[in-house]
């Protein structure tokens, strides 16, 4: 009905109007018509499949923006691109709704997909419509939101890492400065609260101190999101961390040393 | 700019009281240490002086550059004979040009940072976090050395010969020298030609136990990954100051001066002139070397440096084994 796969000859071609169509009809239809939302799931669930297929063979998938011949269209090497892309746009329900779907697809196949994703240096990433943000401190100065600090993980992220306690969005007790407004917080911690609040958007993590890792891991499991370093962050246990730069997944800080030192030397 | 300088600044909630002895500093470690803090009330106090409420004690002036935006190259090329505070965020500090502006500049500048600023020569000793008890910060330096070797559980004798390869970082007279030593004691020597090119050399050589030798003077940019590679592995870190440090170290020159340049470097060493220390070194070696037996060139080992006693006084110091 939605028409958002197709398989030629090994080769998978997917089209964006249809997987994003079949999502909104998810999201908006499922009380009003559940039987055509279940066909729209169905297909959805097809669209991973071959997805999924096509990848593990290490092909390429071509998703066209329209079902038009002449439409414009973009090749995606592996699974990570793809979600780069879905990350980039998950302001939209749909995009959001899809890329939790895909998530959840690769963890029942029992290859659940890396969640840090980590830009190095100072390479751009065509998927975002921007650049990733440099200097988090400005930044948060002229964009926070004082609803943030509503959020439960914000105040625990506020208690660890500045030692202070958010009385609420405008004021906050810190043991040495007082009581202070938020811009008077860490680097750190507004950085954190910039890529929680913001997962389509990346931001410099390296104006994060190590004692941010276990955060950046924390929101990277929740939610789907970039972060750009410019240093070997030093995350704690084991972790998953897939880097843009070289389309690679690594486990282990020795591999974080030898990918920033390959694309953090500018 | 020359000398070790003092610097206390402080307001009613907290108090930074350090010393800075060469140019280029660097500042990083765990948010919330009062890192921008501390370049915010440099920035306070430079704006407004005593009235901004900040007390500031230091024998040169304090600068920060916050904000500048294109503008900071005009700004360096104003300020003169004066410690410059960089917050991070300024991304030109990570820039040729950047490098380029400061070269020869008569100040000192302490940049925070995380990220390792490749185009700048500085040490792997003047890399610093704040450490804060209470109100009170100081800086403490990142990288534990002892006898210059560097790791995180250090022991209290190094031996050179219990290694089974030696990367040394450059491919002239440091290189021929410790690739001599390691002949001599059926050891491979390899030169990495480059300090950016250590990593990728310890890499290939992993299984092995390792001695990386380099030039600490100016080492401070790759020093994080080494570092962290060398966690739980077989691997040493010998970082003098450079090569032509280790010379003058020895006591094999007699100049009645040596002593005394390299117990108080920075007092001899103007950032003017030297970018980084190991140029100072190489200079003052080669003048006070020129004409003797001992005569030193960088392109070409003496072999008097090769003689038995020779090499057991440059590595004696640091290698258990070559102290006798």
């Amino acid at each position: 009905m939605y028409n958002i796969v197709k398989k030629d000859q090994n080769k998978c071609f997917i089209y964006k109007s249809g997987f994003i169509d079949a999502a909104t009809c998810i999201i908006k239809g499922k009380e009003a018509d559940p039987e055509i939302a279940m066909v729209a799931e169905n297909e959805l669930e097809e669209m991973f499949e071959n997805i999924f297929e096509t990848f593990t063979k290490k092909e390429q998938v071509r998703m066209y923006f329209l079902k038009r011949a002449d439409s414009d269209f973009i090749d995606f090497e592996s699974i990570y691109k793809f979600r780069l892309w879905l990350i980039s746009r998950q302001a939209s329900d749909s995009v959001a709704y899809i890329l939790d779907k895909l998530n959840l697809f690769y963890k029942n196949k029992n290859k659940p997909l890396a969640q840090i994703n980590i830009l190095l240096g100072d390479d751009y990433l065509e998927e975002f419509y921007q650049k990733p943000i440099f200097n988090t401190e400005m930044y948060f100065y002229n964009c926070y939101d004082k609803e943030w600090f509503k959020e439960d993980i914000v105040k625990k992220m506020v208690l660890d890492i500045d030692k202070s306690r958010v009385i609420n969005g405008e004021t906050i007790e810190s043991p040495v400065l007082g009581t202070i407004p938020p811009t008077k917080l860490s680097g750190g911690v507004k950085t954190l609260m910039l890529i929680y609040n913001n997962p389509d958007m990346i931001f410099n993590a390296s104006t994060c101190g190590d004692n941010c890792a276990k955060w950046i891991q924390s929101i990277s499991s929740d939610k789907n999101c970039v972060i750009n370093l410019y240093h070997a962050m030093k995350f704690k246990n084991k972790f998953r961390a897939y880097i843009v730069n070289s389309d690679k997944v690594i486990s282990s800080m020795k591999d974080l040393y030898y990918e920033v030192d390959k694309y953090c030397r500018g | 700019m020359k000398g070790i300088h003092e610097i206390i600044v402080q307001n009613r909630k907290v108090k930074f009281e350090f010393k800075i002895e060469r140019n280029i500093s660097i500042i990083k470690g765990d948010s919330a240490t009062g890192k921008t803090t501390l370049v915010n009330m440099i920035a306070d106090y430079q704006a407004q002086g005593e009235m901004s409420g900040i007390q500031l004690i230091s024998d040169k002036e304090c600068v920060a550059m916050v904000g500048l935006g294109n503008r900071w190259a005009d700004f360096i090329k104003n300020t003169k004979d004066s410690i410059v505070f960089i917050d991070e965020g300024e991304k030109y500090v990570s820039s040729k040009d950047f490098a380029k502006i400061i070269k020869n500049t008569d100040n000192y500048y302490v940049i925070v940072t995380r990220n390792n600023l490749y185009e700048l020569p500085y040490s792997v000793d003047s890399i610093y976090e704040i450490k804060k008890s209470g109100r009170y910060g100081r800086l403490k330096k990142t990288y534990n050395s002892f006898k210059k070797i560097y790791g995180e559980n250090l022991k209290k004798e190094h031996n050179y010969k219990s290694k089974d390869i030696v990367i040394v970082e450059d491919n002239k007279s440091g290189f021929q020298f410790f690739k001599e030593v390691s002949n001599q004691v059926g050891k491979t020597c390899i030169s990495a030609v480059g300090k950016g090119n250590i990593l990728k050399v310890s890499r290939e050589n992993l299984k092995n136990d390792m001695l990386i030798i380099a030039d600490g003077a100016a080492f401070g940019p790759e020093i994080e990954n080494i570092y962290g590679l060398s966690k739980g592995s077989g691997m040493e870190l010998f970082l003098p100051d450079s090569f032509e440090w280790l010379i003058l170290n020895s006591g094999i020159i007699k100049n009645k001066n040596v002593k005394e340049v390299l117990a108080n470097p920075s007092d001899y060493i103007d950032s003017n002139k030297y970018f980084s220390w190991e140029q100072f070194y190489t200079d003052y070696l080669k003048k006070i070397s020129a004409g003797k037996k001992y005569q030193y060139t960088k392109s070409k080992i003496n072999p008097f440096y090769l003689s038995d006693t020779n090499i057991k006084k440059l590595l004696g110091d640091f290698f258990s084994d070559y102290n006798t």
